[in-house]
């Protein structure tokens, strides 16, 4: 019974060092945007909010009732963009660093912001 | 190379042919099993997805004492649940594999009825299909885990159990957010299993 503990406490100090190794990693990034998107004209039936990362589309979303949204992939390591479906004409967000492209269609993360939070993302229309 | 052939001697020696010797039998059996796994508590596994079901394999090896050691293998499979599609991404098919090692001890129970209880190590291996391109997404997590077994004997070598086991999942997603990575990476699954075993 003696030697049955020890393995057991052998066990567990092996399965916490794995454990606490792998906390700190950054294999993995995970994109998580959520916020609020303002518009007086366009019919959020048909208003798509994407975002893509290495040029392809890893999440999609419609808003839901009052405009609000959350969006969430897996990621790249050289950041990620959110696509809207509608020209942006201003945002405001939790990060700084984000920059709205020439077509005003895409707002553009750089590679070290993983989370935000939009207060507001205001459309033309 | 010397000590590894004199290690897998050892142990073919141990395994396979105590037979002659009544009374020091180190027996060992294999599993097929079929289950179903739920995550539970606050994360994504639990939240965005559906319940997993899937098939396994095993085997123990137990020595007279009662005491033993123990390999699972499970395949589980998975559906992103209706409306969760922008918290998961645009991904599909969730699939888990399940390795878990483990030290087992025995209780007979009656003359053909005994229970088994289980702890041990997990290594996870979590994969998703992108929907745009043909990749998979995958992210490797360790663990550990808790079970129990209860075996019904059919007839010598025969029998047929059902099992309980609660997993811990410890992932790797990083967000800078750490309440949203906490969502992406932990998780505590509890299985069921039915499963049929033989008896070497």
């Amino acid at each position: 019974m003696k030697t049955q503990l020890k393995t057991g406490a052998f066990f567990l100090f092996i399965a916490l060092l794995f454990i606490g190794c792998r906390s700190d990693s950054q294999d993995n990034p995970r994109a998580y945007v959520e916020g609020k998107v303002v518009s007086t004209t366009v019919d959020y039936k048909k208003f798509v909010l994407r975002i893509s990362s290495d040029n392809v589309i890893i999440a999609e979303t419609m808003l839901e009732t009052g405009g609000n949204f959350k969006l969430s992939g897996p990621i790249g390591n050289m950041g990620f963009t959110i696509i809207s479906t509608e020209k942006i004409k201003s945002f405001s967000a939790d990060k700084s660093g984000l920059t709205l492209s020439a077509d005003a269609l895409q707002i553009n993360v750089p590679k070290v912001i993983t989370y935000i939070k939009f207060n507001e993302i205001v459309l033309e229309k | 190379m010397r000590i590894f052939t004199f290690l897998l001697l050892l142990i073919s020696t141990v395994a396979f042919s105590q037979n002659k010797r009544k009374g020091l039998d180190v027996v060992s059996n294999i599993d097929v099993k079929v289950l179903a796994m739920k995550p539970l508590g606050n994360n994504v596994l639990a939240k965005n997805l559906q319940p997993f079901y899937g098939f396994g394999f095993g085997g123990n090896l137990m020595t007279p004492i009662n005491f033993g050691i123990g390999l699972d293998y499970s395949e589980l499979f998975s559906n992103v649940q209706y409306g969760e599609q922008n918290i998961y991404g645009n991904l599909g098919s969730p699939r888990m594999t399940v390795i878990d090692v483990f030290l087992t001890h025995r209780e007979n129970i009656g003359e053909d009825f005994m229970v088994e209880e289980m702890a041990g190590f997990s290594y996870y291996r979590y994969t998703s299909l992108y929907l745009d391109q043909s990749q998979k997404l995958t992210d490797h997590a360790m663990g550990f885990h808790l079970g129990g077994k209860a075996i019904y004997t059919l007839d010598g070598p025969q029998q047929v159990f059902a099992a309980a086991k609660i997993n811990f999942y410890y992932g790797n997603v990083y967000n800078e957010n750490s309440g949203i990575q906490k969502y992406y990476s932990r998780s505590t699954f509890l299985s069921l299993s039915l499963g049929y075993r033989y008896n070497f």
